[in-house]
């Protein structure tokens, strides 16, 4: 017998034994194949839970463009700084770990303005992620990226990030509004279109390991961060700039308790053109109080005061006022009550109205601003008036239904807003329901009182006034372009409701242009230019002690096709300056209308009148034979005066190409080393502006009237180039600025 | 002198199938503990990344250098060492008890390392071989009377108890299970009757009972709820077999790809040792998984043909002794990897990290294969 194995050996080993085996690595087999094969996605899904961190990288934001694609707001790239501390922890040598923590932070210290001491105990922790700094500008940046390959550092990085610029700081502040630290719109367009503009955030995915730090073999994928859209808005760098400077001068001229604000839009298509409010602030630094006084109040204020104090301060400043804040439009809201009477047939242009100075309604006697009142006058003449009596009566013939349904129509019913796409627009309150109203309600709301109204609201209706009866929807973004400049959306003229008929918006414009040139021209008058509007002053209700007004003027050219629009609302102006809307907002309407209109491509076209005002230049006559250049002064429509008895010009005053008016003095010297003949410059403040003419005439000096009210009746010189009692060379032009000071209810 | 001329005549070539099969499982091994643990030793050894495989390649070298002399020694003169191995190995099982030293990382609590000249080994590792040894040479003394209870039955289970007993006191629960299958595949293989294999399910069942009883109903429970639903808590005691999970799962049908797990980095508790199997799993997949069983299952096959064709019956079961412990610890670890057994720690021959065990496994395959090297030509009728 073998030694070796016998057959029950060999077989319970090769079928008992490998069986029971093998039906054991089955079942395992089947098992892992249910756990990897079958259940992989659910642990799959599990397993990268774990193991995965993301990192949001937000896209670049998009640029805020003006209509001529000038950019408005734009975003850098600024830095993240920061340090990687286990990489830094990682080198073995002590002396020479320590020697490089104090290098890095000595450095970092010096070029970010950190603390010293907080980044060495920063580089102390046990991770790869330790922000040093935000925020950081690039020439910083690049410095330390020297500093960084001076020394061979590895463990410090920098990750892009963005930071808002607004190149021309105040322009349109109110409207652009500003971003927050983390790129987010916080104010006007900038929070208004904040999902547009963000773009869609990428993502960073990493793997960590169960420490939650970066593995060293590096499972990364980034997911493209899609940069926001660009905005290209309905207004125009050069027309916001006209608008700004316009109230700049009328905010240091009449200083307003309450800031000023401006509109210029476009009549036909809600386009916001320009937009201001002033005093404003600066988009970069959105958190300095701009206003001086008040800046100097929050220094000496303390914890929750100063807090309270200061939110009430920025908001005062950021507040965009042309949408966010109600005000009473007085007289310009007649221009309601004017083309629902014209449009219901109420009144003709020859109605006639007799005013005594007021008038009573129920118990009440109504004023109207001239006390002595206007006489009897047609319609056209108690617009140009503003009579308020005239427009009681108007009122009365319409009926509080028929008012109330042309206030509702004009988008003014109590609750409604414009729907600009701004943020923070209010709504009016209005009587827009006749069965609300008493006879006296109806009275003074026939005459532009009792209504709140944002300004936004009345230059809307002031543009549905003058267009044909268009109510258009006011907007300041045109279009919006995707990251590589494709039209995303296009903005279209929304036209909400015809108010009223073509034609009486056609009889509408001629009447208003009578308010502007009434009597030779008003202070929102422009030579050359058809021009056609309604002033307007409203005493606050609030205070029947202290006077407070806020005045205005609405203003749109040209009268024969309408295309621009201009309110300016000035509220609280200085009292002692002046509080008649003509007086205070109007120069500011006539600023703009002079550089916008112009710039539009408008050529003024002069009257017979204008035109024999027109000044000429003076031409040069010096060197020439002294009867030749007499004969030239003549020819160039102006007057010689010879002083001296040489035959040769030796020199002259004015200057050539200075422009006189027609028939001006030009003082040609005959003689050498003949000393100039001086005159003192009288008084002309007060004068009349032909008065006025006349004195320095006969002084020998020119005059230049400015001014739209120059050739007013009743128009006055309020200021002049040259102050009184200083000596001048005859010829010299003495400029003086001419206003009317009428009242305008 | 006809003995010694016919051993002599008897003794050919090793067989090559057998050792290319340890050889590619070995490499295997190795390629993906380096994957496994360089993660753990970039964490563990500051950076160093190499550290694990270093000692492992070289603790291999040493291994196939000791198989191969191993393989040249004659497997009888163990036949005269049998009782010395034994009681050698029980010495230390012993002396575990009273000088125990912590494992690489002086966590564990138990009492299973020893501390020899700055190597750290199992005596249960030892003991392993010492047990196969010896019932190899009772059945192959005592084989005609194998079905009786007396030879057949009494001796093994006497030296399993004494064996279990100590092993049980460490605690080492899955080591003792696992002697306990191999001696009890053996007493299978050399003739034991099958109603005493009825007798030990009956005793398991008792076994199990005990340790109810002594753990007590929730403990058990607990970690049965803990196996069946291993997502229940994972935060505690399931932690290890809920990220093995999640590894294995994530490598789907074809895996991540070589060196791709995601779950070694500090996820997967010792993603070196006993877990290194999800990590082929996560990186190899499903494929790479079904390949290492295959190899393991023709290592076995192999063996087994190996014994079939012994010399002698000592050979036969010595052979059959080592095949299995490799086969089984295979099993049971790839069981617990994939949550098809409760966890027990047993790591997986040739794969995980572990110098004293790889040398053991390989010294006996060595053995194996000097086993081969008398194997007879042709059946014998």
């Amino acid at each position: 017998m073998s030694k070796g194995p016998t057959q029950k050996i060999k077989n319970r080993l090769n079928r008992v034994v490998i069986a029971l085996i093998l039906l054991g690595f089955t079942a395992v087999l089947v098992n892992l194949f249910y756990e990897s094969v079958i259940k992989s996605d659910f642990y799959q899904t599990k397993a990268l839970e774990n193991q995965m961190r993301d990192i949001t990288v937000t896209g670049k934001r998009g640029t805020i463009y003006d209509r001529n694609m000038k950019a408005i707001a734009r975003s850098a790239t600024v830095w993240t700084v920061f340090i990687s501390p286990n990489d830094l922890n990682a080198i073995k040598d002590e002396t020479e770990r320590e020697n490089q923590r104090a290098l890095i932070a000595e450095n970092l210290s010096t070029i970010l303005e950190v603390e010293k001491d907080s980044i060495i105990e920063k580089s102390k922790k046990q991770n790869y992620y330790e922000v040093i700094k935000k925020k950081v500008e690039e020439p910083e940046a690049d410095e330390i990226r020297a500093f960084a390959k001076e020394h061979d550092i590895s463990c410090i990085h920098l990750v892009e990030d963005s930071k808002r610029y607004y190149p021309y700081n105040e322009l349109a502040s109110s409207v652009i509004g500003f971003t927050g630290s983390d790129n987010q719109g916080l104010y006007g367009i900038e929070a208004k279109y904040d999902e547009y503009l963000t773009g869609t955030p990428g993502r960073i995915v990493s793997a960590k390991n169960a420490n939650g730090t970066d593995m060293p073999l590096t499972y990364e994928k980034m997911y493209e961060p899609k940069d926001g859209n660009s905005l290209v808005l309905t207004l125009d760098y050069s027309i916001q700039n006209f608008l700004e400077k316009a109230l700049d001068a009328t905010v240091s001229q009449f200083n307003p308790a309450n800031r000023a604000a401006g509109i210029v839009m476009n009549v036909n298509t809600g386009e916001i053109l320009a937009m201001s409010s002033k005093p404003d602030f600066n988009l970069n630094e959105p958190y300095e109080i701009t206003d001086s006084a008040l800046a100097a109040t929050l220094e000496g204020l303390e914890g929750a005061a100063l807090k309270e104090a200061r939110s009430a301060a920025w908001e005062r400043q950021w507040r965009n006022k042309a949408i966010t804040e109600l005000y009473e439009p007085g007289s310009v809201f007649k221009v309601v009550t004017a083309s629902a009477a014209l449009e219901e047939k109420k009144v003709t242009m020859d109605t006639s109205f007799h005013c005594t100075g007021s008038k009573k309604v129920a118990s009440e006697t109504m004023h109207c601003h001239v006390r002595s009142g206007h006489g009897t006058e047609n319609f056209a003449q108690a617009v140009v008036n503003s009579c308020n009596p005239a427009f009681i009566e108007i009122g009365q013939m319409l009926g509080a239904d028929l008012f109330t349904k042309y206030v509702r129509s004009f988008g003014l019913a109590t609750g409604s807003k414009t729907g600009i796409d701004l943020p923070g627009e209010q709504a009016c309150q209005t009587y827009s329901d006749g069965r609300a109203m008493s006879i006296v309600d109806l009275a003074s709301c026939s005459f532009g009182q009792s209504n709140v109204v944002t300004p936004i609201q009345m230059i809307t209706v002031m543009a549905a006034v003058v267009n044909g009866g268009k109510l258009v929807t006011p907007h300041v973004v045109q279009k919006i372009l995707d990251e590589d400049g494709n039209v995303v959306k296009n903005v279209e003229t929304d036209v909400k409701r015809q108010v009223i008929s073509e034609e009486t918006s056609e009889a509408m414009r001629p009447l208003l242009e009578g308010v502007v040139a009434a009597n030779g021209g008003s202070n929102a008058y422009v030579k050359g230019y058809r021009i056609g509007g309604k002033s307007g002053t409203s005493q606050k209700k609030n205070d029947a002690v202290n006077k407070k007004y806020i005045s205005s003027f609405c203003t749109f050219a040209p009268v024969d096709d309408p295309e621009i629009a201009v309110l300016i609302v000035v509220d609280e102006p200085d009292v002692s300056k002046g509080y008649y809307g003509s007086v205070v907002a109007g120069p500011a309407c006539a600023s703009v209308m002079a550089d916008t209109l112009p710039y539009l491509g408008y050529e003024p076209q002069y009257t017979e009148e204008e035109l024999a005002q027109q000044e000429v230049p003076v031409g040069n006559y010096v060197g020439m034979d002294i009867l030749k250049a007499q004969n030239e002064v003549t020819n160039d429509r102006l007057k010689a005066v010879v002083k001296g008895s040489g035959n040769t010009v030796v020199k002259q005053v004015p200057a050539r190409g200075t422009s006189l008016s027609q028939q001006g003095k030009v003082i040609l010297y005959t003689e050498d080393d003949a000393a100039e003949t001086t005159v003192t410059v009288p008084k002309l403040v007060g004068l009349s502006p032909s008065t006025a003419n006349t004195v320095l005439t006969n002084l020998h000096l020119n005059i230049k009237l400015n001014g739209g009210a120059a050739n007013a009746t009743g128009a006055k010189v309020v200021s002049q180039s040259v102050g009184e009692g200083e000596k001048v060379p005859i010829g010299t032009v003495i400029e003086v600025e001419c206003r009317t000071t009428a009242s305008d209810g | 002198m006809r003995r010694v001329k016919d051993r002599v005549k008897k003794v050919g070539s090793m067989d090559i199938t057998f050792f290319v099969l340890v050889m590619i499982l070995l490499t295997f091994g190795l390629v993906m503990l380096f994957s496994a643990s360089y993660a753990y030793s970039y964490y563990h050894y500051n950076g160093d990344s190499f550290r694990l495989i270093k000692k492992q390649l070289l603790f291999a070298v040493v291994g196939v250098i000791g198989m191969l002399i191993i393989s040249k020694i004659d497997y009888h003169i163990l036949k005269k060492f049998v009782f010395w191995i034994f009681g050698g190995s029980y010495f230390l099982l012993i002396l575990v008890l009273i000088i125990p030293a912590g494992d690489e990382n002086g966590l564990n609590n138990a009492k299973r390392w020893l501390n020899v000249f700055g190597i750290t080994i199992q005596p249960s590792e030892i003991m392993k071989f010492a047990i196969i040894l010896l019932f190899a040479y009772l059945i192959s003394v005592n084989y005609k009377r194998m079905g009786t209870f007396v030879y057949g039955v009494l001796p093994f289970l006497g030296f399993l108890g004494a064996v279990a007993v100590v092993m049980l006191l460490e605690p080492h629960l899955s080591g003792t299970i696992l002697i306990m299958a191999i001696g009890l595949t053996m007493m299978f293989v050399g003739g034991t009757k099958y109603r005493y294999f009825g007798l030990a399910i009956a005793i398991a069942i008792l076994g199990v009972v005990a340790i109810v009883a002594i753990k007590g109903i929730d403990y058990v429970s607990v970690r049965l709820n803990g196996w069946l639903d291993p997502f229940s808590d994972p935060k505690d005691g399931t932690y290890q077999t809920v990220q093995s999970l999640l590894a294995i799962g994530s490598g789907g049908l074809f895996g991540l790809g070589l060196g791709q797990s995601r779950q070694k980095y500090m996820y997967l508790p010792e993603p070196a040792n006993d877990f290194i199997f999800s990590i082929v799993c996560e990186e190899l997949g499903f494929i790479g998984a079904a390949i290492v069983i295959l190899l393991f299952v023709m290592l076995v096959y192999r063996g087994f043909v190996i014994a079939s064709k012994a010399q002698d019956k000592f050979g036969t079961m010595l052979v059959v002794g080592l095949v299995v412990q490799i086969g089984l610890q295979a099993m049971l670890n790839i069981a617990v990897v994939s949550n098809t057994i409760p966890n027990t720690g047993i790591s997986l021959p040739f794969f995980s990290y572990g110098g004293t065990a790889l040398l053991l496994q390989l010294f006996q395959m060595g053995v194996v294969l000097n086993v081969s090297r008398y194997c007879v030509k042709t059946e014998p009728s």
